[in-house]
């Protein structure tokens, strides 16, 4: 871009830009904090994840300012803005457990919409030739144009009744209150990618994309894909099941001489990042005839599993005593990552206790 | 090679369309896009929308590139479709006159 000569400015500070991407940043550093503080095992790699974004829209953003030709075609500019929609959309319907992905995607499709219409909706008029000045402004009257049609809905839905308060109150929150921000300021953006006409081809051969580019795009690959692959890694690794089996102190604290328990202690942990943990402690007793849950194994322990971006749902949970005096208990989960819950896999735990008090089977 | 600029508000006129010879005076003199968007101090993508007729210009930027090609305004922007430069020099071709009769 070229300036223009008729009076230096200094650039100003507080663009639509910067205020939009420090608005999604401190969004999801608090989503993070929440997060961490609610005690989820993938705090880390979340924090890992949401800084790779960080630094994958800054590099973004220094790579060179001309995307290349496919990016200035127009039905590439508006598959851009209907991917930023769908993903507003899913921030309205706040998918559980994939709110994050979903806040990082919304950046990096930022980021991608501010190359490809090369930041004209939020560039100083000092960057702009006088036919870009005209198209921002022309943007920027459609985008709150509709915008203010909308606002101005909001508003009558305020004052027309308790009825209407309450559901915008309740309609404007979480997720649909950062979709609601979101189109806020990026709004004319959309509309100078939905409108401009196919950038002309350079008349030189397209210069091969310079390190800097090639590495911008790289990251944008890898970050968009992190988050799938975590998913698939959830349902293809193996898990990592640890076991410890001990005598119980119930034995000494019982009367009966025959009376043997053991305590079981497992963990059935699936997947990195992306990952769900399905528990099992128990005690179980066999006195020679039979043999019985001293501590555990009942329906309310089936529900004790926890999961990071993932649903862990139980869909077996039973016990039963043989005739011949054994104990079986199994737990059955099915775990989903949140990105993905059309895949899926059964994670099923067994405990089996014969009426000596012998463990059989566990996990 | 030279394109037809339709008319926008900004540049009314009477048969609806802005002609303009940009793309034969840039060719002629050699200048790429970006080579004449420096000199008139604009995007080189706005060269291109001018010689397509996507874009009409502004007063001051019809004079920068009336400098630029040492012509006058006239010469380049027109409200009749404009003859080809080979036409004004050396005149009508003669099957073009026996054409018109």
């Amino acid at each position: 871009m070229t300036a223009r000569t008729s009076g230096w400015r200094p650039p100003p500070i507080f663009t639509t830009a910067r205020l939009t991407y420090t608005l999604i940043v401190a969004l999801l550093t608090v989503l993070l904090l929440l997060a961490s503080l609610a005690g989820l095992g993938g705090g880390w790699m979340m924090l890992a994840y949401l800084s790779f974004v960080v630094l994958t829209a800054w590099t973004l953003r220094r790579a060179r300012e001309e995307a290349g030709t496919w990016f200035g075609l127009r039905a590439v500019r508006r598959g851009l803005v209907v991917a930023l929609l769908v993903d507003c959309a899913a921030l309205v319907a706040q998918p559980a457990g994939a709110y994050l992905f979903i806040l990082a995607l919304l950046v990096l499709l930022n980021v991608a919409l501010g190359w490809a219409t090369l930041r004209m909706a939020s560039a100083p008029e000092a960057a702009l030739d006088e036919r870009q000045e005209s198209f921002r402004n022309r943007s920027h009257r459609i985008a709150y144009l509709s915008f203010g049609l909308v606002g101005g809905a909001i508003v009558v839905a305020q004052v027309a009744g308790p009825v209407s308060r309450a559901w915008v109150t309740g309609a404007l929150n979480g997720g649909a209150l950062i979709a609601f921000l979101e189109l806020l300021f990026v709004l004319p953006g959309m509309v100078v990618a939905w409108l401009e006409p196919d950038h002309l081809a350079p008349e030189s051969a397209v210069p091969a994309l310079d390190g800097r580019a090639r590495l911008a795009l790289g990251m944008l690959a890898v970050a968009i894909a992190w988050p799938v692959l975590l998913s698939v890694a959830l349902v293809v690794l193996p898990a990592r099941t640890t076991s410890t089996v001990r005598t119980s102190t119930v034995r000494t604290l019982s009367a009966d001489p025959s009376l043997r328990c053991v305590e079981l202690m497992a963990n059935s942990r699936i997947g990195i990042g992306v990952e769900a943990q399905i528990p099992v402690h128990a005690t179980a007793c066999g006195d020679g005839r039979t043999a019985s849950a001293g501590y555990g194994l009942n329906q309310s322990d089936c529900l004790i599993a926890s999961a990071t971006f993932a649903t862990v749902t139980a869909d077996q949970c039973g016990r039963t005593v043989g005739p011949d005096g054994t104990l079986r208990f199994t737990y059955g989960a099915m775990v989903r990552p949140s990105l993905l819950p059309f895949l899926g896999r059964e994670v099923t735990m067994h405990v089996v206790v014969d009426r000596d008090g012998r463990v059989v089977r566990f996990p | 090679m030279r394109r037809v600029a339709r008319t926008s508000s900004s540049a009314s006129t009477t048969d609806g369309v802005l002609h303009n010879r940009i793309a034969v005076l840039r060719a002629e003199r050699g200048l790429s896009r970006q080579q004449l968007a420096d000199a008139v101090n604009v995007n080189y993508q706005t060269i291109g929308y001018l010689e397509r007729g996507d874009y009409n210009p502004s007063l001051e930027l019809a004079f920068r590139l009336s400098e630029v090609f040492g012509v006058p305004i006239e010469a380049i922007f027109s409200r009749r479709p404009l003859r080809p430069m080979s036409e004004e020099l050396y005149g009508t071709p003669p099957q073009r006159k026996e054409a018109n009769g």
